[in-house]
Formats: structure tokens, C-alpha cells, sequence
């Protein structure tokens, strides 16, 4: 995956540049919003990662140019802005993800992840399965072994989206927007507790687990025990 | 150009225009004077003319036993020597009789001309080659033609001096209207002199001075009102925010103090990978909740700052507090504190949905934080005219009624700070959510039996976005 990195602080473009490479992406990096507009229009990339606060052009402007030539290249913001209105004005020029600084690392890789995924995929079956759990979207049902399980309406739309992104981890900041909205954020530490219900419903009385907590950064239904992303995670050097 | 020309001050500006138009009202008057008074000055110049003419004529036709030069003679030495009298007689065929005064050598040259046309006595205006102009009258006699002379020099003498008089004195009202053109606007816009000096001496720094009022209630004591609301309001704000920095640098120096600490102490020798790596993940933890501090100061920053009318929209209450209530019915189950509400007016507030979310939850969050296990955290919401209010009611530990104002001061913890964890901005957000959107948020509360927090929001629908 071919991602063009746009950032003017010079410690931020390094380490993230080097953190994503070590995670086997390529990596052009611009400091401008004028040269990451050229690289933009020169080259095919998988991913715009734009700063919003850029010296030249901003982020806004520099993605706003490029939908105007018709570059659909999906977009990522990080910015020090972390304000809705801010992230809002980001989606609407057409940006796949907003992501406010200080972020974890780990929270970026599964958001580049989970657009990468987006679009190879648009969701679009009504049933979602893995290992012996299924979910029925139109009929709002969910089995475990064939055993009907019983959930609430948030807890369905929570585990559809994990299913949605079985496999791969996602962060306690992205559950919480996806699932409950912007309004929750200072609270997604108690997502857990959310967890642990739905942990409760689909998982106690079964082999094998299916919902795994990775630590420091969020969770992932998957099949294994351990799941492909932790393997991988930051503390290890390349 | 007028570039770089210092611009004229209103002061200046007011007494031109008030000279101005002083100066063309004047203009008009005096014209109007002179004209009336050079008119009257003809009239009297004809009128003794006519009177002259009279005399004679009657003389004539009677006679007063005087001989007609004697007559002529007296009349023409007892006049004014100004007015330069001239009498002259013809006969009925026309042959000058007698002339006198200043007629002498300006006879008529054709006096059978008055005696075949003229009936009305005729006045024209002559020039007998002195500087004087004269007024000449001729007119029939019953046996004869009479001819009356005077010197205009009189009236116009009088018609210049009067104009002299004028161009004199105009010149001089013209810089005694500017004067007092001048001092009047003065006088009126002293006060706006008064508010830009003060405005000049108020800084950041110096919000203490007020511009004087008179009390008198005028237009520019109106302004000056006015602008004191406004510093004062300036003055809140600055006092707020110098606290708020104050407070918010203590509150990040010790987390960072102790990061520093951290770091500095695992440098200090060489350590496993092992080591190192539980100290970076530790660092990540104090790092993360930094940032989190650094988040809710933001999000206070910003709703002190209002409503972004873009994301303002009509939220259904009832809807909104079910998704919180939704969000937080784990969190309480896990404490063991019952979660629930009572029924609710189906209402819409005109607001931002993102902040009235965050505004019930902070308070929710709060409510449970602080309930202990086997307690009740309620949700009560109440019409009362155009407001709704809602209750957030606990039976958790209370807050003392000493202490109850200073929830809602920034970085204030009931507790100790390791005890319950928390940016200590949930409830000044929530209470600036609530200012933002027009409304407010009151505590009662009993220590040992719970509190209960009341917000009181204005309903209303938006009106609907201009096309």
C-alpha cells in the first residue's frame, strides 16, 4: 500500500514516516501543502495522510483542489484541531477519516487499515459470519452455534461493525464514533464496559473466543488467538 | 491625492459645515436687505421729485403774487445742497421760461414732446457730466412744461455705504461663526474625546477604568454605558481566562514533572529491553492522559466560545437522553447503581447535538462516579413555560454547601485525585454547554443523602436556514 504522508513538523514526519514503514507501507513524504499537491497529482497513491495545518495550503484546501481535478485518492486528516466542527468540515470535503493529535500510533494504523478495507470492500451482504457466530442484518438476529443470542440495539450495531472489520483491530475512539456518535469521546475508556457485556453474550459460554482485547489500543473478533495486529504492535523494533 | 493628509477632525468638519451654511443664509439676507433698501432710497428720491413737481405745477396754475423766478430761485437755494435741485419752466409752446440749479444747461431738448404724449409725469434717470446721476422728472403744467432735477449722489452714497457695511462685516461673522461653529463642537463631542482617551489607557492589563458618564442619558452617554458593559464583560473574560492558563500549566506541570522524572531515572543506568520497554509503555499511558486533559480543555474553550451556527439543528430531548442513558446503563450496572428516568416531555431544543450529548453525559457520568454501590442515579425532566428541566438526581456521598459552587470551578475534584480519576472539567463543561445554549445548571445537594443537578434549557425551534 502506496501512502503519500503530508506534515510540516519535521520530528512527527519522521517518526511516523519510519513507523509506518517498519509496518510495510511505502511512504512518500511532502512538508507543504504545495509539493504533497504535486506528489498528489504525479503519483498513484492508496492513501492521502494530510496535516491540516499546513504551511503553503492547508490540508482542507489541498484535499478540496485535488476532488476538484478529480483525484479520488481516499484521505486521512490528522490535526492538532480536535474540534467536531473542524472534523466535519474534513468528512464533508470528502475525507474518509479525521484523526485529532495526539493519537496513538496504533489508533492510526487501524484507521489507515480500516479505510484500506473500506474501500476494497463496500459493505454489502446482509449476513455477516465468522467461525460459528452469524449476524443477520436485515433480520436483526445473531447466532452463536446455532443458539439464538439475545441483544440490545446498540450492542447488535456494535457487533456488526467489529464483524464488518473482523480481523482487524479496531480502537475504542473509532467504536465510539461509529457506534454511538461524536459526543462520547471522553468517554471511551468506558467502552470496555460494553465489551464485557457483549463478551458476556457471545463468547462465555464458547470455543473458541472470538473477541480479543489488544492492549493499548482497542479490540478484534477474530478466529485466533492472537490476533495478527498485536503480533505486530509498536513496542517491537523492525 | 489626498493621500497621506491628516484627515480633519469632526470637530473641525461641524464648524465648516455650520459656517458654511451660516454663510449662505446670511448672503441671502443681506441681498435681500440691500435690494429692499436701494428700492426704497429710488422711491424717496421720487417721491421728493414728485412732490417738487406739485408745488410748481400748483405755482404755476395760481401764482402766489411771487414772480416765477423769484419762486424758482428760493426753492432751488432753500433745498439741501446734497440733493442738487434743478427746476426748469417752458411755456406752453415750449420755450424755456427759467432754468435753475442743476438743470442749468440741461434743458429739454425737445419739450414739445412732453406736451404732445406724456400725461403721467415721466422720471428718467440723467447724467449732467458731474459724478452725480440725477433723477429727472418733466411733466405738463396747465399753461406750460415743467422740468424737476435731482442728484441721486445722496441715496447712492447711502446704497454704497450700506454695502460696504456689509462686505466689512461679513468676513467677520464668518470667523465668529467658525469660532463658535468651532467651540460648540467642541463642547458636544468632549465626551467622545473622554472615551477614546480612556479607551487609550485600557489594556489586557488594565481593565479597571470606566469611561465617565454624565447621567445625562444622551446618545453619547448611551455609548459610554455601553462601552463600560463592555470592557466589563472584557474584564470578566480576561480574569477567566488568566485563571483558566494559571490552573491549566499547574495541572499539566505535574503530570509532565513526573514524565520528566520517569525518564530521567531509567537513563540513568543502562537497562534491560525488558526494562525499557515497561518504562515507554508506562510513558504512553501519562502521555495519553495528557492529551486527554489537553482535549477537555479545548472542548471548554470552545464552548465558551458559542454555538457554531452551522451545527446548530433542532434535537429531540427524549431521543438524545435515551442514547446517554443507552451509553452509561453498563457502567452503572458494573457499579451495582441503579440507572433510571422517569418520563419526559417529548421536547426539541434548538442546540448543538455533539454538545448536548456531552453535556448529559459529563452530568451522568458524574452522578454515577460519585453514587456507591447499591444507590440510584435518576433522570427526571420537566416543563415549566418555555423551559425544560432536567434533573439529574443521585443518592451518592452530597456535597457540603460549602463546596457546592466550586464543582464548577476548573480542575476541582471532590476527593482525592487518585480516588476518582477525571480531567475535573466534566462539570464546567457541562455548565458552559448549557450557558452556550441559553441556559444553566443549579445544584442542591444534602451530604449523606445525594445531590441532584438541574438543567434548565430553553426550548424553541430553530428557524428554518435562510435559502
Amino acid at each position: 500500500m502506496k501512502i503519500l504522508y503530508v506534515e510540516d513538523d519535521p520530528v512527527a514526519r519522521e517518526y511516523i514516516h519510519k513507523g509506518l514503514r517498519e509496518h510495510g507501507f511505502v511512504v512518500d513524504v511532502a512538508s507543504d501543502g504545495k509539493t504533497g499537491f504535486e506528489r498528489a497529482v504525479g503519483g498513484a497513491y492508496d492513501l492521502l495522510l494530510l496535516d491540516v495545518m499546513l504551511p503553503e495550503r492547508d490540508g482542507f484546501d489541498l484535499l478540496r483542489e485535488l476532488r476538484n481535478v478529480g483525484i479520488e485518492t481516499p484521505a486521512l486528516f490528522l490535526s492538532a484541531r480536535g474540534e467536531v466542527t473542524d472534523r466535519v468540515k474534513g468528512l464533508n470535503l470528502g475525507a474518509d477519516d479525521y484523526l485529532p493529535k495526539p493519537f496513538a500510533f496504533a489508533e492510526l494504523l487501524a484507521r489507515i487499515r480500516a479505510i484500506a478495507r473500506r474501500r476494497l470492500n463496500e459493505p454489502g451482504s446482509g449476513r455477516l459470519t465468522l467461525a460459528d457466530l452469524e449476524l443477520d442484518v436485515q433480520r436483526h438476529t445473531v447466532h452463536r452455534a446455532g443458539k439464538a443470542i439475545e441483544l440490545t440495539p446498540k450492542e447488535f450495531t456494535l457487533l456488526e461493525y467489529l464483524l464488518r472489520n473482523a480481523g482487524h483491530v479496531v480502537s475504542r475512539t473509532m467504536i465510539t464514533e461509529k457506534v454511538w456518535g461524536y459526543g462520547f469521546e471522553t468517554y471511551s475508556n468506558l467502552i470496555d464496559v460494553h465489551m464485557n457485556h457483549l463478551r458476556r453474550k457471545i463468547d462465555r459460554d464458547f470455543e473458541p473466543k472470538l473477541l480479543h482485547t489488544v492492549k493499548g489500543v482497542g479490540y478484534v473478533l477474530d478466529q485466533r488467538n492472537a490476533p495478527r495486529e498485536e503480533r505486530e504492535g509498536i513496542g517491537r523494533s523492525a | 491625492m489626498a493621500l497621506g493628509r491628516a484627515p480633519l477632525s469632526i470637530q473641525t468638519k461641524w464648524a465648516v459645515r455650520y459656517t458654511a451654511a451660516l454663510l449662505v443664509s446670511i448672503c441671502i439676507f443681506a441681498y435681500y436687505v440691500y435690494a429692499r433698501i436701494e428700492r426704497n432710497l429710488e422711491q424717496d428720491a421720487r417721491l421728493v421729485l414728485e412732490l417738487q413737481a406739485q408745488e410748481l405745477v400748483q405755482e404755476l396754475g395760481e401764482g402766489s403774487g411771487e414772480s416765477l423766478t423769484e419762486y424758482v430761485e428760493r426753492h432751488v437755494a432753500s433745498a439741501e445742497p446734497g440733493v442738487m435741485l434743478g427746476i426748469a419752466v417752458y411755456d406752453a409752446a415750449g420755450k424755456l421760461l427759467i432754468a435753475q440749479g442743476s438743470l442749468q444747461g440741461h434743458t429739454l431738448e425737445d419739450p414739445a414732446e412732453v406736451v404732445r404724449g406724456r400725461t403721467t409725469p415721466a422720471v428718467y434717470p440723467a447724467d449732467f457730466g458731474d459724478r452725480s446721476g440725477y433723477l429727472v422728472l418733466a411733466t405738463r403744467a396747465p399753461n406750460g412744461i415743467v422740468q424737476v432735477a435731482v442728484s441721486q449722489h445722496r441715496f447712492e452714497e447711502r446704497a454704497r455705504h450700506l454695502k460696504w457695511v456689509m462686505v466689512l462685516a461679513l468676513p467677520l461673522l464668518l470667523l465668529l461663526t467658525l469660532v463658535t461653529g468651532w467651540l460648540l463642537a467642541r463642547g458636544s463631542l468632549r465626551p467622545i474625546a473622554q472615551i477614546t482617551a480612556t479607551a487609550r489607557r485600557i489594556t489586557g492589563a488594565n481593565l479597571d477604568e470606566r469611561i465617565p458618564t454624565t447621567g445625562s442619558g444622551d446618545e453619547l452617554d448611551q455609548l459610554a454605558a455601553t462601552l463600560n458593559d463592555m470592557i466589563a464583560r472584557l474584564r470578566e473574560s480576561m480574569e477567566r481566562i488568566g485563571q483558566f492558563s494559571a490552573d491549566a500549566a499547574h495541572e499539566l506541570r505535574t503530570p509532565l514533572a513526573a514524565l520528566r522524572s520517569q525518564i530521567e531515572v531509567t537513563l540513568e543506568k543502562e537497562r534491560t529491553p525488558s526494562e525499557y520497554r515497561a518504562v515507554l509503555s508506562g510513558l504512553v499511558e501519562e502521555v495519553e492522559t495528557l492529551g486527554d486533559a489537553v482535549h477537555a480543555m479545548l472542548r471548554l474553550a470552545s464552548s465558551e466560545a458559542g454555538i457554531d451556527p452551522a451545527r446548530r439543528a433542532s434535537v429531540a430531548l427524549l431521543p438524545l437522553l435515551d442514547e446517554v442513558m443507552d451509553f452509561f446503563e453498563p457502567v452503572a450496572n458494573e457499579n451495582d447503581v441503579e440507572l433510571r428516568r422517569t418520563s419526559c416531555p417529548d421536547v426539541s431544543i434548538s442546540g448543538d447535538p455533539t454538545w448536548l450529548r456531552q453535556l448529559f453525559a459529563n452530568l451522568l457520568h458524574n452522578a454515577i462516579k460519585y453514587t456507591p454501590a447499591g444507590g440510584r442515579v435518576t433522570i427526571e425532566a420537566s416543563l415549566h413555560g418555555g423551559r425544560i428541566a432536567v434533573r439529574v438526581r443521585d443518592t451518592g456521598v452530597g456535597i457540603p454547601k460549602g463546596e457546592q459552587e466550586r464543582v464548577f470551578a476548573r480542575f476541582h475534584r471532590t476527593g482525592a485525585r487518585q480516588e476518582v480519576p477525571g480531567s475535573g472539567l466534566g462539570l464546567p463543561i457541562a455548565r458552559e454547554i448549557a450557558r452556550a445554549h441559553g441556559g444553566s445548571i443549579e445544584l442542591e445537594s444534602t451530604p449523606g443523602v445525594g445531590s441532584t443537578f438541574t438543567i434548565w434549557l430553553p426550548l424553541g425551534e430553530i428557524a428554518p436556514p435562510a435559502p
